[in-house]
């Protein structure tokens, strides 16, 4: 039989188990935020893969170790009051009204989302050009 | 020969791994250390089992990711081979990629 231990409980001054799947949650966090800012940084389009991947790889840790506490009473959430997002909605949806977009937006994809070449190749302006 | 400015650009060395790049192997190797070393020490305090097993799994994953990243600055040639090899390989035969 498994040993399910309370996972609060901690003598004074020491960790318990839900203190140290905290903190490795705040690691995953920062994991993740990590290789998200890498991928971001990346000329290389298989580097940036690369990161993407364990970027992703990171938030389904993280979700795990949260689902864990959650599970457990050890990570509550609060639901959101249903009067609180009406509030919202009508907020943005009066600036939705405000600024007529009435129109469905196009679902055509745009050509500078696929470029051809990169733009620096496809326009190469002097403005572009390195000054030695 | 003549090469278009993609092939020059691979021959002057585009497909190695920038400054920056390097910068955040780095991090992320420094992240993935710590993360390793607190997984496999937390597992052993911990007392819950569920909660060890967890924390053992994830010290695997730390592991396997300190691999990857050596194997990466180990490529030969081409990094983009190379990342997109170890990415399709994914916890087997990186290590003599």
């Amino acid at each position: 039989m498994p040993n399910t231990h309370d996972l609060s409980h901690a003598t004074r001054g020491h960790m318990s188990d839900a203190d140290r799947l905290h903190d490795c949650l705040c690691t995953a966090k920062e994991v993740a935020k990590m290789y998200a800012n890498a991928a971001l940084e990346c000329t290389n389009n298989g580097v940036r893969e690369f990161f993407l991947a364990l970027h992703g790889e990171e938030t389904h840790n993280q979700e795990i170790l949260f689902s864990f506490l959650h599970t457990r009473g050890f990570y509550p959430t609060q639901m959101a009051e249903p009067a609180r997002i009406r509030e919202v909605r009508e907020r943005y949806q009066q600036l939705h009204t405000e600024m007529g977009l009435a129109d469905n937006p196009s679902f055509r994809r745009y050509h500078t989302a696929d470029p051809k070449l990169p733009p620096a190749e496809r326009q190469n302006p002097a403005s572009f050009q390195y000054k030695h | 020969m003549e090469h278009n400015p993609r092939e020059l650009a691979s021959l002057e060395g585009e497909h190695r791994l920038t400054e920056q790049e390097l910068l955040y192997v780095r991090h992320a190797l420094d992240a993935e250390v710590l993360a390793l070393k607190k997984s496999l020490h937390y597992a052993q305090e911990m007392a819950d089992d569920q909660a060890r097993e967890l924390l053992r799994e994830q010290a695997d994953i730390h592991h396997r990711r300190i691999d990857m990243m050596i194997a990466l600055l180990d490529a030969p040639g081409d990094i983009t081979k190379q990342a997109k090899m170890l990415l399709q390989n994914r916890g087997e035969g990186y290590r003599h990629a």
